[in-house]
């Protein structure tokens, strides 16, 4: 009984993270609509001139928010076991498409982007790694899906998942620290790095629980097995 | 409706003043009211509204206009405008001198705004159009010659 409790307390718990996070693209995806509203206008490309070459550091933005908007709420669709349970082939085709947005467009235009960063070197040196965590857990998640290690593949998959969801993360942080105060430089740069070593030490550690983020050990036992699922052994 | 009016009195004062005789100048406390009222004003209420879930900065809890030409300028045109900065503040920390700079007419109350190199009609920044200044515009007949 105690144990049912804890477990259905710890899916529970998931939901609600995969909801926030859920919320928080939603709020981003929003928000981006004033890059179309405002266009070159928008503050966050004013308070980046002068560029030395502002048309592809415009383009790569809009190419990583795009990409963005896509890439974060199909992950989170393809952590449903229910999906993966009842549709197996659409959840390798949104993980295909996924694994392309990602590899192709989202991390190429984040690590250009990351040269700009507000916060100097620091920051950059932040968004490099997070963007380096997110393309090198993407090419092993593949590379093991592809030689049916489905532990390693969702291993992998979480630290896409976690990176990610640093976009909301560290704007829920930046927002915080508007509210108490914090001077905005020395906040940004906080409200990065913490978010993007906290997820990855959380990611690491979900992995080797072995249990799905959206479901009990109870569910998992009593799932058949697939050689295209996640093994809910771990 | 009341933003509307404080620009109109802005604009009607410097009016007044620009057309009186060359040796009365405006006086710097006008333009500095023009600049608020014309664009730090609504600047700083756009900011606040725009959503706060971004990488973007902040909007600053305080802003002021600074003029910064005792004497009014002239660019190739002969029009006299005057150069402005605009100080943003975050919280308590210091005043982020320069946040935006631009330059007033105040023969017709154009305002204009630096993004980049070039300059922006005022409009640009507040949402309403995004046309570019006249290549003249804030450009000191002086510095060009």
């Amino acid at each position: 009984m105690h144990i049912v409790t804890r477990h259905t307390l710890q899916a529970a718990l998931c939901g609600v993270v995969l909801l926030m996070m859920a919320l928080g693209s939603a709020f981003i995806s929003y928000g981006c609509l004033a890059y179309v509203e405002e266009g070159e206008m928008h503050p966050f490309i004013l308070e980046k001139l002068p560029l030395p070459n502002e048309q592809m550091w415009t383009t790569a933005l809009y190419i990583h928010i795009t990409a963005a908007a896509l890439s974060f709420p199909t992950m989170l669709l393809l952590m449903s076991r229910a999906l993966l349970r009842r549709v197996p082939r659409l959840h390798r085709w949104l993980g295909r498409l996924v694994g392309l947005v990602v590899l192709t467009a989202l991390t190429p235009a984040g690590f250009y982007l990351a040269f700009f960063a507000k916060g100097g070197a620091v920051s950059t040196a932040g968004f490099l790694l997070t963007g380096a965590i997110v393309a090198v857990a993407m090419l092993r998640a593949v590379a093991a899906a592809r030689r049916r290690d489905f532990h390693t593949h969702r291993r992998f998959m979480l630290h896409v998942l976690a990176q990610m969801s640093v976009a909301v993360t560290s704007r829920a942080v930046l927002v915080l620290f508007d509210v108490v105060g914090v001077d905005p430089e020395r906040g940004y740069v906080i409200a990065l790095w913490i978010p993007v070593i906290v997820s990855a030490l959380v990611a690491e550690r979900w992995a080797a629980r072995g249990a799905s983020p959206t479901t009990s050990r109870r569910n998992h036992e009593s799932a058949p097995v697939h050689p295209w699922k996640f093994d809910p052994a771990g | 409706m009341k933003a509307h009016l404080y620009i109109l009195g802005s604009l009607i004062l410097l009016a007044d003043v620009a057309s009186a005789d060359p040796p009365a100048r405006v006086k710097p406390d006008a333009v500095t009211a023009a600049v608020q009222t014309g664009l730090v004003a609504p600047w700083t209420a756009r900011q606040r509204q725009r959503a706060k879930f971004s990488r973007a900065r902040m909007p600053p809890s305080e802003a002021r206009a600074r003029v910064l030409d005792k004497q009014p300028q002239r660019d190739a045109q002969g029009s006299e405008y005057y150069s402005f900065s605009v100080d943003t503040r975050f919280g308590k920390a210091e005043w982020n001198t320069a946040a935006m700079t631009g330059c007033i007419y105040p023969g017709d109350g154009a305002i204009y705004v630096k993004r980049g190199e070039d300059y922006r009609t005022v409009g640009s920044y507040l949402g309403k159009d995004s046309a570019a200044a006249p290549l003249h515009a804030c450009r000191s007949a002086a510095a060009d010659t």
